[in-house]
């Protein structure tokens, strides 16, 4: 990500235009430089999500090799950091096989499609101020959106493949998509109540000291994770589940139904489904970061800054702005941590059983979220004129409550649980997860 | 010119997808071409100014309406095997479809179309000018086309320009909130009432 540093101050519109006046002639000026924008920040995305997906897969085998007490790869160049170039030629000259049966179309076309979804909803991440793709008014719904199309290529991969496994994967991880997509939703809402705008560069704008209009929404310009802790935790569970990460990756255990929807792939084709779930996990780590991290805002509020200004005997207003001015590495930085606790789900977590994920969908993340909402919505506006100091008050009242109905909701289940265990002397639900969701 | 070009495009995805909906041999196929009909609606929108309505269209239709079907689909017919589906009733569906495409065309026909109206204020470089030329604010990022002008009676009874950008959230929301208060009201609690059914019939 530190390219998009160079790309900001090589690849700005003054520079692009100057050299572009001397090609294009002066009518179609504007659209030429509007377009070559549009080419440098498209190609600066997948520049980004390109490498950052090379060297994810080599950090998250190496994270969760030392959370898991392992090495991880340390052949292949200093620290094993070539492994996944030598993984990129494995991949590429591996025999490409269709089953016979496999509907051909269907089945190749659903390899190709289920990269966009995941790199098309970048387009909306802020990277710095100003530096974003395409800052839309529904930036946050545009990604969402987006990211729920990744249901279509999964199921044309597993019924394309003309294979039971692939076909029980795919509608497992449909029915997971659709499901967690509802908590999701929800959890972003609240903060986007708070924030008054569905626009990306506009929501970190609204949590902290940059920007045209920072706390022009009323409230202290703090990380929205401060006021809305809770929506952050359903935000992260639901997006891991959406993206198919363990301990939500039912739709393809291996012990189960050998690779789900991507069974019946091999070589390149599969590749891309690696390379999709990395695109993801990228994606919405860096979403996460812009909804509830603040985004390209520096990480210590103003009045720290000051005082550490203070100590150091140095200007605090230049200091305040070099640490505005590196908005892209806050980005990377938050963007990088939040890639980081996936991986960290990854290394501790066991997977869960399809049932089990269902019913933490529906019973829980959903009923709590909507809480949240309702909550979000009904304190925000009351506190929305007062001091910050009220403001997080009845924001920290308000999760401690919530936080106690969530506990309370998960022992009721549990009971209850337990309560048909013991009438019916048998697990209470079924052993597929399709019949479940099947009524 | 560009925009042109554009919708043509994607006038053609659209209808083509929707003629090899009807076309296509297998029924998940059929439903996969109708998704790509939606996208092509959802890209209409889009060029249209209304991203939000491009985007609700790609996240209702594509993201859910879709899986709903594919879902139906898997559940109700041999999936894997192959089954053309046109039966004996395809006289009188055709019958209905070209029904309903003769009442949608009368009625855009006859219908009065607001953008044809004078009060169309122009829109340049994303600033909205009134009718003498002064640029008008907005809250929104949005860099429509064209906007509507609306003449709004004010508390002490001045009437001051106001302007609608038509598909953009916060008009969204003002004409849900106001004119459209009471079938807002009505949807939510039929959507309210389709939640508890579904609920019900699942406990059984």
């Amino acid at each position: 990500m530190i390219l998009s540093f160079f790309l900001q101050s090589v690849f700005s519109r003054p520079w692009v235009t100057d050299l572009l006046s001397h090609i294009v002639p002066e009518a179609q000026l504007g659209v030429a430089v509007e377009v070559t924008m549009s080419v440098l920040k498209a190609t600066l995305i997948i520049l980004i999500i390109q490498v950052g997906m090379l060297w994810g897969t080599w950090l998250e085998r190496k994270f969760v090799g030392r959370i898991q007490d392992r090495l991880g790869p340390n052949r292949v160049g200093i620290f094993g950091l070539a492994q996944p170039l030598a993984d990129m030629v494995k991949i590429l000259t591996k025999e490409d096989t269709t089953p016979t049966a496999a509907h051909r179309w269907v089945y190749n076309l659903g390899a190709l499609l289920i990269v966009p979804p995941a790199i098309l909803g970048f387009a909306v991440v802020a990277l710095d101020q100003g530096l974003i793709a395409a800052d839309l008014s529904v930036g946050i719904l545009y990604f969402i959106a987006i990211a729920s199309t990744a249901v279509v290529p999964i199921f044309m991969a597993g019924w394309g493949s003309r294979n039971k496994y692939a076909l029980l994967g795919a509608m497992r991880a449909v029915a997971q998509i659709v499901s967690y997509e509802i908590p999701q939703v929800l959890s972003v809402v609240g903060v986007l109540l708070l924030a008054g705008t569905l626009s990306m560069q506009g929501l970190a704008y609204a949590q902290g000291p940059l920007g045209p209009d920072a706390g022009a929404a009323g409230f202290p310009g703090v990380w929205f994770i401060f006021l809305q802790p809770i929506a952050f935790v359903i935000f992260v569970l639901a997006t891991t589940a959406e993206i198919e990460r363990t301990p939500f990756d039912v739709p393809e255990a291996e012990s189960e139904i050998i690779a789900g929807y991507h069974t019946e792939y091999a070589g390149i084709k599969f590749g891309m489904f690696y390379l999709a779930l990395y695109f993801a996990t990228i994606s919405s780590a860096a979403v996460a970061a812009v909804l509830f991290l603040g985004g390209w805002q520096p990480p210590l509020p103003t009045e720290l800054v000051d005082w550490l200004a203070v100590r150091a005997g140095a200007d605090a207003g230049e200091l305040r702005a070099t640490l505005g001015s590196l908005g892209w590495l806050w980005m990377s930085l938050k963007t990088l941590m939040m890639v980081l606790v996936f991986m960290w789900f990854r290394g501790t977590l066991p997977r869960l059983r399809a049932d089990q994920l269902m019913a933490f969908s529906w019973k829980i993340l959903v009923p709590i979220s909507l809480l949240n909402l309702l909550a979000a919505g009904l304190v925000g506006k009351l506190v929305y004129t007062q001091t910050p100091i009220v403001v997080f008050g009845a924001f920290a009242l308000t999760n401690v409550i919530l936080l106690g109905v969530l506990f309370g909701l998960i022992d009721w289940w549990n009971r209850r649980d337990s309560a048909q265990q013991i009438r019916f002397e048998q697990p209470a639900s079924g052993p597929s997860m399709s019949a479940g969701s099947a009524r | 010119m560009i925009e042109v070009a554009v919708f043509l495009f994607l006038a053609t995805v659209t209808l083509a997808s929707a003629s090899a909906v009807v076309l296509a041999r297998t029924v998940v196929v059929s439903a996969l071409w109708l998704i790509l009909s939606f996208l092509g609606v959802a890209g209409l929108y889009a060029l249209m100014g209304a991203s939000f309505l491009a985007a609700t269209q790609i996240l209702i239709y594509v993201g859910a309406i879709s899986v709903l079907l594919l879902f139906a689909i898997m559940l109700t017919h041999d999936v894997m095997g192959e089954e053309r589906p046109m039966n004996r009733q395809w006289p009188l569906a055709s019958m209905a479809a070209l029904g309903l495409f003769v009442i949608v065309g009368i009625v855009m026909y006859r219908a009065d179309w607001p953008l044809t109206d004078a009060g169309i204020l122009p829109v340049d470089g994303g600033i909205i000018s009134d009718s003498s030329g002064a640029p008008i604010p907005r809250a929104d990022a949005d860099a429509p086309a064209f906007a509507i002008a609306e003449d709004v009676v004010g508390a002490d009874g001045e009437i001051t320009a106001a302007v609608r950008i038509p598909g953009s959230i916060a008009s969204i929301g003002r004409s849900l909130m106001t004119e459209h208060l009471l079938a807002f009201e009505v949807i939510s609690i039929v959507l309210l009432v389709a939640l508890m059914g579904a609920i019900v019939i699942a406990r059984d």
